[in-house]
């Protein structure tokens, strides 16, 4: 502590005729036992402890206190006496004033934030008959976005047969009329995508206010009915209205049938359960999987036969099921995807993945388009900070080495106070998106010719309703090169991002996670049965080590941890990681304590 | 302990408010992450439990909920000093005088034990039916180590003091805290003067830094030699003219000096003039109401005498307009902590409560998540919700519930009579079977038990009248906790078990905990690895008297030495001694010397190889299936038992399962250990009987999940049925002659050598348990002497076996095997035994028994109790060991064979 001291005790006695004197230095503030101390300085002094016992605990304890008073006094009063003379009074005030509004719900110019009224109406009626109605609607409504996908697909598709032929028939011709028409193509391509986004765009915001409109109607007259039914009077009014609003959906509705589960046939999974903690033991879940991993967002593999397959069948899978009804509840799923420093959806796995998003309506959060324009907000702020933390320490050297850290921390507090002004200045950004030729694939390729990027180890979130079998994905930045690497450590940057990960999750309660176990969605030609090893000790320690630490002071959360593998890893491959992660977790004991075993697995 | 004061009018009151949090990645010296402040607090709010004042408000709980939200319970009345103000109440000159004379004594006593108080306000001066102040909401400084685990000050800004506002750091706070409560007193008994609040119109904008300028003006005018603060307040306020009594006006400007040098101290001003009339009205009013006298366990400490006012004697409370004890409320005369701890039991939800007032919301995950997070900086897009901040608001937690429980218990419910101890100690009869209903209760699962209001209702006063009148009551203790033990009062009652007592406070205190000795390191590296998921041993201030407890035992021990495991040994006692180390270490050594004699000399092998070969004997006693599997693969007890036996199972089974498995292995002699090491061994039959070696290895080195309940009974229906002799051991303490032995000499255990313990597989049996067991008594030599003891009586200094097992007490026959030769047999055998001479064709080649009629008789009786008699030499044993080889249960030799039997006279010739 700075403001301790040490002070020197004395003590006066006589030992067979002869005076001596017992010294000893004292902490104050002093935090022990007088009786104690007197008795351990008896000990030390070879004092019989029957002779001066109580003398010496009387003259400790009057020395304590009275040390200890000169130690408040001295303190209390230079505070006040500096303050004075160095002039620092209205700092100090507004310091505390400060203080006061940030931390004190009697001063802040805070509110509390207004519930969106929407969650809980949504939460009351999943959990009521209404659910089967209300996923009937999302089904219907996401058939007429298949039907208006599919529209815009072959009217790309046409252009590019129509392009092709023109192409063909200008093989003759110079070069700058190639490049002419080439250019003259693009532009019309880029036209005819910006229309159908806009017309997607349209329909998906359509369906979403009538969907939002419906649910609140549907609610009111489920909530009036249950407050009126003892007053009689409107009681009959409200049901026949009620009827109405059921039967205006379930006209045009033929009933639904709930899928089979059917896994596929070519999946390689396994499962555990793994105790973890010394003597207070927690159990958690974990399961090996092989698998693609879009294969959580949607039930089909390719998004483009997906809507196929929508189209043909009016059938529910019961895990979109399951999905729906834990929306709002803490059993939440979460994904993590890889992705690169940049934020758009123009290729790769981030492609699929927004394409997946886009197939149908999100009737609950902002679409993946606009959810990344915010998070492209708040990236543009992150590297300004950054920036300005560079040139910060480079040109702080010289002076004080704490100043830094302090303006950092202003500066981040300012981000934090700016960030919902940035959010609304990111919506009304939204809102000028009905603009032609403002589509958000454009804007976000824009914003990247500025080249806002984030970090290795920072990472997003996307919250989406309709994806098949996550609600949260947590888009983790990383580089390929890192990933490739097989000397990957934990003190690497990614290694930190997923803890960082894991971390927020469970601050936020979402026990449930799906972890791309070798960082990456595919195998490559490089990545050898020893890399993959390699990968998978690293992330089944990282991910232990995480749980080790997040349950020492809670043992009673149970997560939910799959780890899933790209598919083509091979057999074998399989089978070696399934044995170090028995390793890893020691799972061989749980595994048939449980009478039956626990560990299922689905190998054809 | 928690709280002795009674609830009188009290209630209780809940807040809730939010911790700082670490930064990710934060790590101590040690490379572990830093504990969550939350933690930290739980520790240090453990130290509030001990404050006891009859004008302070006493903290019950401190709850971790969710994330970083913790709730704070706490005693609570409703009056408040602001709602009074509000109402435009007006004291007297005697009650503004009483109101002082009793703040200032509470913060005496807090500034004594060197505490301050956390926001002294208005808002925090409470009072009772009486009218006596009731200080709440003054831990703070102590809990949060002022304010060093949380973001918000500790302080309402309208009573702050200069030197706090000036202070340049946070660091400064706990050198000022006391004077800065003087501060804050004497601008509260100026607004009780002035009626009303020093400038009311803080909540507006600038409200605040108004304040603050003003007041630092008024420092500094008088700094500067001008008009006192005292002077400038009252003028600003316009009430200079106000006639002011000269006393208080003189303990005002004691009290509000800029400088803390020149201000009074709390204990100084308690002698000022102007609190002397209220103290002559204090004394006959205020007297603490203490719900028990003395602590047992406080020795010759006990020299305070506080007067308590008995529920029957008005007398010493009348004087009060509302008495506090309303007659017919006799659970107003429980402790503060009893009826938090029933108001739990009766379904009180805090969080549920605090939800309802709208202080707590429970926004869905989804909504709560950022939207992106940068590693080096921090979270983007989170809303910010004034949610998170402080609240003082106080949620009255509603006591309907827990007295409609309870509205059925009369007087004699709360002031039960208790038995005699001498009667008791005979027949150990507990006082749940003075009642149907209690009696069905007790029987019921201890998790179930621990959870019933009703049950724990009873308990938990007899055992607080039981502890108040320690020691005379220690059998009534060891009575009832043979049917079960209150967990609210189990650390006073395993003290009462172990047989505690003495000034433990004094003798604990001359220990030197400080100076240096060479296993602080090792003790060091050990604390933070033991029992880390109970929070208070994983806050600083427990491994702060952990430290101490392990170096006490040390110290206090020269001849022994610290083994890993002592830790894990200490953990029990100190969470549930928390705030009483004397008692948590009286605890512990009382413990080790009882159960674990020994077993940390430096060199201890030869009492853990002799426990350790006695183990053996009993799994082959009593499993020898198993036995047999685990001698195949070589699974000996050495690869697993010694860390259970060395830390009697704290090392393996988390607090919880060490309470309910110690409260009856507190009840057992020393050796009751070994069944329990059988009866888990017991529960993981069925994986030891298929794992291999290395399985078991993994299994054991990471114990599954045991049952407790399950293993406690079994480890006591084993103890029940095994015959003392065959647990014998030397090396411990040395076994007390029991009480009941009569017999001869000759008729004790001659003990075994370790190696010879090894060599047999089977234990050996005395002649003088053979004797009791075939009730021989009457025909032995040596017994002539012995009134008939009645037939099943029961040890009285082993009160386990008093504990209703609700099995047969002893299964089985005894059936005792001759293998001497058939000559030697019929010169003289002992009744119904049976000869099955060792080398004449019992076993075949296999091992397997041969089919004669002998062997045919004991196939069929293999669960029976089967000794075997040998002339000398070790062919007992090996006979022994291949019975057991075919799996025979409760197969033991008999010690001294035929020849003691023949000195006991219990040799019968066929002639004759």
């Amino acid at each position: 502590m700075a403001s301790s001291c040490e002070v020197e005790f004395s003590f006066d006695y006589k030992s067979r005729g002869e005076s001596k004197q017992l010294k000893a230095s004292l902490p104050i503030p002093y935090e022990g036992n007088i009786r104690e101390t007197a008795a351990r300085l008896m000990t030390i002094n070879e004092i019989p402890s029957h002779l001066f016992e109580e003398e010496l605990v009387s003259a400790l304890g009057a020395f304590i206190s009275e040390e200890t008073r000169k130690w408040r006094d001295r303190i209390g009063d230079d505070a006040i006496l500096k303050a004075f003379e160095g002039g620092t009074i209205d700092k100090q005030v507004n310091e505390w004033v400060s203080r006061y509004t940030h931390n004190h719900a009697h001063f802040t110019t805070l509110k509390k934030v207004p519930d969106d009224p929407f969650p809980s109406i949504y939460l009351q009626l999943v959990h009521s008959p209404a659910l089967t109605t209300l996923l009937q609607l999302e089904h219907t409504y996401s058939l007429s976005m298949n039907d208006i996908s599919s529209a815009a697909r072959n009217a790309v598709t046409n252009m590019h047969k129509k392009h092709d032929k023109e192409l063909e028939n200008m093989l003759q011709k110079t070069d700058t009329d190639v490049n002419k028409l080439m250019r003259q193509h693009v532009f019309e391509k880029k036209e005819l995508e910006d229309k159908w986004m806009l017309e997607i765009n349209e329909q998906q915001n359509v369906q979403k206010r009538e969907y939002r409109d419906w649910l609140s109607r549907l609610h009111e007259e489920l909530y009036e009915e249950t407050t009126t039914t003892g007053g009689g009077g409107g009681g009959k009014k409200q049901k026949s209205r009620k009827k109405s609003a059921l039967a205006e959906l379930q006209s045009n509705q033929q009933p639904m049938m709930i899928e089979d589960v059917q896994l596929p046939n070519e999946r390689m999974e396994e499962s555990f359960t793994i105790y973890l903690g010394a003597q207070q033991k927690s159990s958690h879940s974990l399961r090996l999987i092989c698998s693609n991993i879009i294969s959580y967002c949607t039930d089909s593999r390719d998004p483009a036969a997906a809507s196929a397959d929508i189209a043909g069948s009016m059938r529910l899978n019961p895990r979109r099921i399951e999905t729906a009804v834990s929306l709002y509840s803490t059993e939440l799923t979460a994904l993590i995807l890889n992705t690169d420093r940049e934020i758009n959806t123009i290729s790769g796995l981030k492609e699929v993945f927004a394409d997946c998003c886009r197939l149908s309506t999100d009737f609950h959060f902002p679409s993946i388009d606009e959810q990344l324009l915010t998070v492209q907000g708040f990236a543009t702020e992150i590297k300004e900070t950054r920036e300005t933390m560079k040139g910060e320490k480079v040109g702080g050297d010289s002076t004080d080495t704490t100043s830094p850290n302090k303006i950092n921390f202003e500066s981040s507090l300012s981000n934090m106070s700016l960030s919902p002004d940035r959010s609304s200045a990111n919506s009304s950004l939204l809102g000028s998106l009905s603009n032609p030729g403002l589509s958000p694939k454009s804007v976000s390729s824009l914003e990247t010719d500025e080249g806002v990027t984030l970090e290795p180890g920072d990472f997003y979130i996307t919250r989406h309703s309709n994806l098949s079998q996550v609600h949260v994905i947590c888009h983790l930045v990383s580089d390929d090169k890192a990933i490739l690497n097989p000397s990957l450590n934990t003190r690497h940057p990614i290694m930190l991002g997923l803890r960082n990960i894991l971390r927020t999750l469970a601050r936020n309660r979402i026990h449930k996670v799906i972890i791309p176990l070798l960082l990456t969605d595919q195998m490559k030609p490089d990545m050898t049965i020893n890399w993959c090893l390699k990968r998978a000790e690293l992330v089944f320690k990282s991910v232990k080590g995480f749980l080790l630490e997040s349950t020492t002071w809670q043992s009673d959360q149970t997560w939910t941890v799959q780890f899933l593998l790209p598919e083509g890893i091979s057999d074998d491959g399989f089978e070696q990681i399934s044995d170090l992660l028995s390793k890893t977790y020691r799972t061989s004991i749980s595994r048939s304590l449980s009478g039956n075993t626990s560990g299922v697995r689905i190998v054809n | 302990m928690g709280s002795n004061f009674m609830l009188g009018d009290g209630s209780f009151g809940a807040f809730t408010f939010y911790a700082r949090e670490h930064q990710a990645e934060e790590c101590n010296s040690h490379g572990l992450p830093l504990t969550p402040n939350t933690i930290l607090m739980t520790g240090r709010f453990e130290g509030m439990r001990n404050i006891q004042h009859n004008n302070l408000c006493a903290y019950l709980d401190l709850l971790k909920c969710n994330g970083e939200r913790m709730v704070c319970v706490s005693e609570y009345y409703k009056d408040s000093l602001e709602t009074r103000m509000k109402q435009k109440y007006s004291f007297t000159h005697l009650g503004a005088a009483q109101l002082a004379a009793e703040l200032t004594d509470a913060l005496s006593y807090l500034h004594e034990r060197n505490m301050a108080a956390s926001f002294l306000c208005t808002e925090s001066v409470l009072f009772n039916k009486n009218g006596n102040v009731k200080l709440f909401n003054y831990g703070f400084c102590h809990i949060t180590d002022y304010g060093n685990f949380v973001d918000f000050a500790l302080e309402s800004p309208r009573y702050i003091s200069p030197e706090l506002l000036l202070s340049q750091s946070k660091d400064l706070h706990i050198a000022m805290a006391t004077k800065s409560n003087i501060w804050s007193l004497g601008i509260i008994l100026l607004e009780v003067f002035m009626e009303c609040h020093l400038y009311p119109d803080l909540f507006l904008k600038n409200g605040l830094a108004t304040l603050f300028t003003c007041l630092l003006r008024f420092v500094r005018n008088s700094q500067r030699g001008g008009a006192t603060p005292l002077d400038g307040l009252l003028e600003t306020h316009g009430l200079a003219e106000k006639p002011m009594d000269t006393n208080l006006k003189s303990f005002l400007e004691l009290c509000l000096v800029p400088l803390p040098s020149k201000r009074s101290s709390a204990h100084s001003l308690l002698s000022h003039v102007y609190l002397k009339v209220a103290k002559n009205k204090k004394d006959s009013d205020n007297l603490p109401k203490l719900v028990s006298i003395r602590n047992p366990f406080d020795g010759e400490r006990v020299t305070e005498k506080i007067e308590v006012p008995s529920p029957y004697s008005s007398s010493s409370m009348s004087t009060g307009e509302a008495n506090v004890i309303l007659k017919e409320d006799h659970l107003s005369s429980c402790s503060l902590q009893e009826v938090y701890f029933l108001w739990s039991l009766a379904g009180g939800d805090l969080n549920n409560e605090l939800s309802k007032a709208s202080l707590v919301t429970n926004r869905p995950p989804v909504l709560s998540l950022p939207c992106v997070v940068a590693q080096d900086i921090k979270e983007f897009g989170v809303e910010e919700d004034s949610i998170h901040l402080y609240d003082d608001t106080v949620v009255t937690l509603p006591m309907e519930q827990l007295r409609k429980r309870l509205q059925s218990k009369g007087i004699e419910d709360y002031y039960p009579i208790m038995p005699d101890p001498e009667v008791v100690k005979n027949d150990r009869r507990s006082v749940v079977n003075d009642s149907e209903q209690l009696l069905q209760l007790s029987k019921l699962p201890l998790q179930i038990k621990e959870k019933d209001i009703d049950y724990q209702f009873h308990r938990l006063i007899l055992y607080r009248r039981l502890l108040e009148a320690y020691p005379y009551t220690k059998e009534l203790i060891i009575t009832e906790a043979i049917v079960d033990v209150c967990p609210l009062n189990r650390g006073p009652i395993w003290a009462a078990l172990l047989d505690v007592h003495g000034d433990i406070v004094s003798r604990y205190d001359e220990i030197d905990k400080e100076s240096a000795t060479p296993t602080d390191r090792q003790i060091a590296v050990d604390i933070p690895r033991c029992h880390q998921y109970h929070l208070l041993l994983a806050s600083t201030t427990g491994q702060f008297k952990f430290n101490r407890l392990l170096k006490a035992w040390v110290r206090d021990h020269p001849h022994l030495v610290y083994w890993q495991g002592l830790d894990s040994l200490c953990a029990p006692f100190l969470s549930l001694n928390f705030n009483d180390e004397a008692l948590a270490y009286a605890s512990f050594c009382s413990f080790i010397d009882k159960y674990l004699t020994n077993f940390f000399l430096k060199d201890n092998s030869p009492v853990m190889q002799e426990y350790l070969a006695i183990f053996l004997q009993l799994i082959a006693y009593h499993d020898p299936v198993v036995f047999n599997r685990l001698d195949t693969i070589g699974f000996f007890p050495d690869l697993y038992a010694i860390p259970w036996f060395l830390t009697m199972f704290t090392h393996v089974f988390p607090l919880d399962k060490v309470y309910h498995l110690w409260d009856t292995l507190l009840l057992g002699n020393p050796s009751f250990p070994l069944f329990v090491g059988v009866s888990i061994l017991v529960q993981l039959r069925n994986e030891l009987l298929s794992y291999d070696f290395n399985e078991c290895i993994m299994m054991f080195s990471d114990l599954p999940d045991i049952n407790i309940h399950q293993c406690v009974t079994e480890a006591g229906r084993l103890y029940h049925i095994t015959p003392p002799s065959l647990y014998l051991r030397t090396q411990g303490k040395p076994q007390e002659p029991l009480d009941n032995f009569h017999g001869p000499p000759e008729a004790c255990k001659v003990p075994l050598s370790i190696e010879s313990l090894r060599l047999e597989c089977s234990p050996q049996l005395s002649a003088h348990d053979l004797i009791s067991l075939c009730k021989l008594e009457s025909r032995a030599i040596g017994y002539e002497r012995v009134s008939k003891t009645p037939p099943n009586s029961k040890d009285p200094n082993d009160p386990l076996l008093w504990r209703d097992l609700g099995t047969k007490g002893r299964n089985g026959e005894v059936i005792v095997i001759d293998i001497r030769t058939q000559e030697e047999f019929e010169s003289g055998h002992m009744m119904s035994s049976y000869n099955l001479p060792h080398y004449e064709g019992t076993f075949l080649p296999n091992g397997d028994l041969t089919g004669s009629p002998e062997t045919a008789c004991l196939r069929e009786r293999e669960w029976d109790f089967i000794v075997i008699l040998a002339g000398k030499g070790d062919q007992a044993a090996t006979f022994a060991r291949q019975l057991v080889r075919l799996n025979f249960h409760h197969v033991c030799t008999l010690n001294g064979g035929a020849g003691v039997l023949r000195s006991l006279g219990l040799l019968s010739s066929v002639l004759e």
